[in-house]
């Protein structure tokens, strides 16, 4: 199903996180993202609640 | 991308980012794999979609093909009725000179001194604090502790990653990855703050460009809520989280009239793929 697409045919593996998958961008793409926006968390987010 | 983290697991694998693609049976294939790699992560080849000896070493093969960089193997041991033939998978991996190795699913002693042999990391995937303290002590490298919020096999304690991984952090001296929920970089952050050195991320990399699921499969994920997923097969001590479909309810609605041993038979599992 994973290979045909049918979502009703079988049982898919799929993780509670789902519900956080928005897109379906390049993986260099998706690891940029990720990285700048942790970054911003700790440096921005984080670094102002103790700073 | 630069490096924002350095962790004992960037350190220790040679890695830039502390996200790891965790073995996910089918879609872990090489264009996946290498553009994880490739990203700075790790890309790790589950060895059981590749069947045979001469399929993961052509895998393998593959993979190098597209990336230079450091990518891992994952040996999963099921609990079969026909035993597989681990040790031909596991000679692939020694003599291609695999140096990352996620094993999963049985205790991996039986096998751990043959993968090791040639210099391979493992990294050992359970899902309770009882089970990565034991890998630890038979000499597993790096525990990937799986919350229950994860895909595929979480266990049957139930235990979520926001109390498993810290739990588990205190419990090892080896570098902890977390695994189950994380897809974005919040979860990174957190799971960070929570003890890990790194994360495991499957489902949020079985909806990008590289993975070889069918597109309407990558829509669904995007439409996907987090309430859409389920339990299958907990009747058997041998749960799994899938996705929220009739094939699913059925499953259930079958263990709950105690028709487990036939719905949930290796003929059912394999049109799952």
């Amino acid at each position: 199903m994973l290979a045909g697409g049918e979502i009703e045919v079988g049982l898919m593996p799929a993780g509670q996180s789902v519900g956080l998958v928005r897109d379906v961008p390049t993986v260099g793409e998706l690891l940029d993202r990720i990285m700048a926006e942790a970054q911003r968390i700790v440096d921005g987010r984080l670094a102002g609640m103790t700073g | 991308m630069k490096q924002v983290f350095k962790t004992r697991v960037t350190e220790e694998l040679g890695i830039a980012h502390p996200i790891i693609q965790g073995g996910m049976m089918w879609v872990s294939q090489p264009e996946l794999v290498a553009a994880v790699s490739e990203a700075g992560g790790l890309g790790v080849l589950t060895a059981l979609t590749f069947e045979t000896a001469e399929g993961l070493a052509d895998a393998i093969a593959r993979t190098r093909a597209l990336t230079s960089k450091p990518f891992g193997v994952n040996l999963t041991f099921l609990p079969t009725l026909v035993p597989k033939d681990y040790g031909s998978l596991i000679d692939v991996v020694v003599g291609e000179g695999i140096g990352i190795v996620e094993t999963a699913g049985r205790n991996p002693e039986p096998y751990l001194e043959r993968i090791k042999s040639g210099g391979a990391r493992v990294i050992h995937k359970c899902t309770s604090v009882r089970h990565a303290k034991k890998a630890e002590a038979i000499g597993c490298d790096f525990i990937s502790i799986d919350g229950c919020e994860c895909a595929g096999h979480p266990g049957e304690d139930d235990i979520a990653s926001l109390v498993l991984v810290p739990l588990t952090a205190d419990a090892v001296k080896v570098p902890v990855i977390a695994s189950g929920g994380i897809a974005d970089a919040r979860g990174l952050v957190a799971a960070l703050a929570l003890g890990a050195e790194a994360v495991n991320m499957g489902t949020r990399f079985v909806a990008t460009r590289e993975s070889p699921a069918h597109d309407g499969v990558k829509e669904w994920l995007v439409r996907a809520a987090e309430t859409d997923t389920m339990y299958v097969m907990r009747s058997l001590r041998n749960t799994e989280r899938v996705l929220r479909n009739e094939v699913a309810e059925k499953v259930v609605e079958l263990e709950s009239a105690a028709a487990t041993a036939c719905a949930c038979s290796p003929a059912a599992r394999s049109r799952s793929a």
